[in-house]
């Protein structure tokens, strides 16, 4: 599995523990829209503060806006760019 | 105007006309504009609403609890730290024949600390209310042509004011905090109109974009399209703007939005 991969099952299988689904959908929700899941604004900023802790990274202004954060698929861009970056 | 900043405040004759004033010219370009049903909106609220919203989870530290309203209620009131928030639950019965707007002068009650407390910012105050409901571009709408709509009007009081990105003051661990308030400021969810006085930036009028952050958890978002917002003039602050002594200097505090 490479690296994108490894965040983006990570994120997947943690949103689906959040919002209480069965782990066999977390791949089925990479695309889907997090607040049409279910996920409220606190529940995105709970998912934010553990990325953050999970992958060492600190999210900025420029990672917080809308389009980066409406799906498990755009956070994990979000988070592997973040590690890309750090591990040049 | 003579104000204890603990609790109450005694509004002079002046004051109290220039309260009236601004709180009249809300009401009726929230009549006259959204077509808005006046309403009562009561001071207290249940703590069933506020658990319903995690209200507490993001604003804990507004609340003050109140006593149950009567013997055999024993469900604790909490006494309502946002003006528009009891009526969440009640929209679809509030709201007829087409109408998607309402407004009501209200009480609003926060649990600030002593030691903040100043002539612009209280633990208790009064709100001029205006909460829209629509689609999202209705909504959005509406809040322009609001804020747009009091900058017009404060100035021909004589109040030069700026309209801003804000941000909530929020509970929880401090990086959870930051990151609800980055998340309120990418989202462009809160406006306020503010003017530079001696206690810092003074948020006169607020305009607040829910999404579906109400509708959801009540049900009123059927089809997911359904969305809300609500504009709020401190009227306290709108009148300290008008009747402040034009050399008055309290370096010690600062205001904020409420």
């Amino acid at each position: 599995m490479t690296k994108r991969e490894t965040v983006r099952v990570s994120i997947s299988q943690r949103v689906a523990e959040d919002l209480a689904l069965s782990p066999e959908v977390a791949a089925s929700i990479v695309l889907a829209d997090l607040r049409s899941l279910g996920l409220d604004s606190m529940g995105l900023v709970n998912l934010l503060v553990w990325i953050e802790s999970t992958f060492g990274i600190e999210l900025d202004d420029a990672d917080l806006i809308p389009s980066n954060i409406e799906s498990v698929q755009s956070l994990s861009e979000v988070v592997y760019a973040h590690l890309d970056r750090r591990d040049l | 105007m003579i104000i204890d900043s603990d609790r109450s405040q005694i509004l002079s004759a002046d004051a109290q006309s220039a309260l009236c004033i601004v709180d009249s010219a809300a009401e009726a370009m929230a009549l006259r504009d959204f077509d808005a049903a006046s309403i009562t909106i009561p001071s207290t609220l249940p703590s069933e609403l506020i658990h319903a919203i995690q209200y507490e989870k993001m604003f804990g530290h507004n609340l003050l609890k109140a006593i149950p309203v009567s013997v055999a209620n024993t469900e604790q009131m909490i006494l309502s730290p946002a003006a528009c928030l009891p009526v969440y639950p009640f929209i679809p019965d509030l709201l007829e024949n087409g109408q998607w707007a309402l407004t009501s002068r209200v009480r609003v009650f926060r649990n600030e600390d002593r030691a903040r407390l100043s002539a612009v910012r209280l633990s208790e105050f009064s709100v001029r209310e205006i909460i829209v409901i629509g689609d999202p571009k209705r909504v959005r709408d509406a809040l322009a042509t609001a804020s747009q709509w009091a900058q017009e009007f404060l100035k021909s009081l004589g109040l030069t004011t700026r309209l801003v990105d804000a941000q909530d003051h929020f509970s929880g661990p401090p990086r959870a905090k930051f990151l609800l308030g980055k998340l309120q400021m990418a989202s462009q969810s809160k406006r306020e109109l503010i003017i530079d006085t001696e206690f810092g930036a003074l948020a006169l009028a607020s305009f607040n974009y829910h999404s579906d952050h109400f509708s959801m958890p009540f049900g009123w978002d059927a089809d997911q399209s359904v969305v809300s917002g609500c504009i709020g003039f401190g009227l306290e602050r709108c009148v300290y703007a008008l009747t402040r002594p034009p050399n008055s200097i309290d370096s010690t505090h600062r205001a904020g939005g409420q």
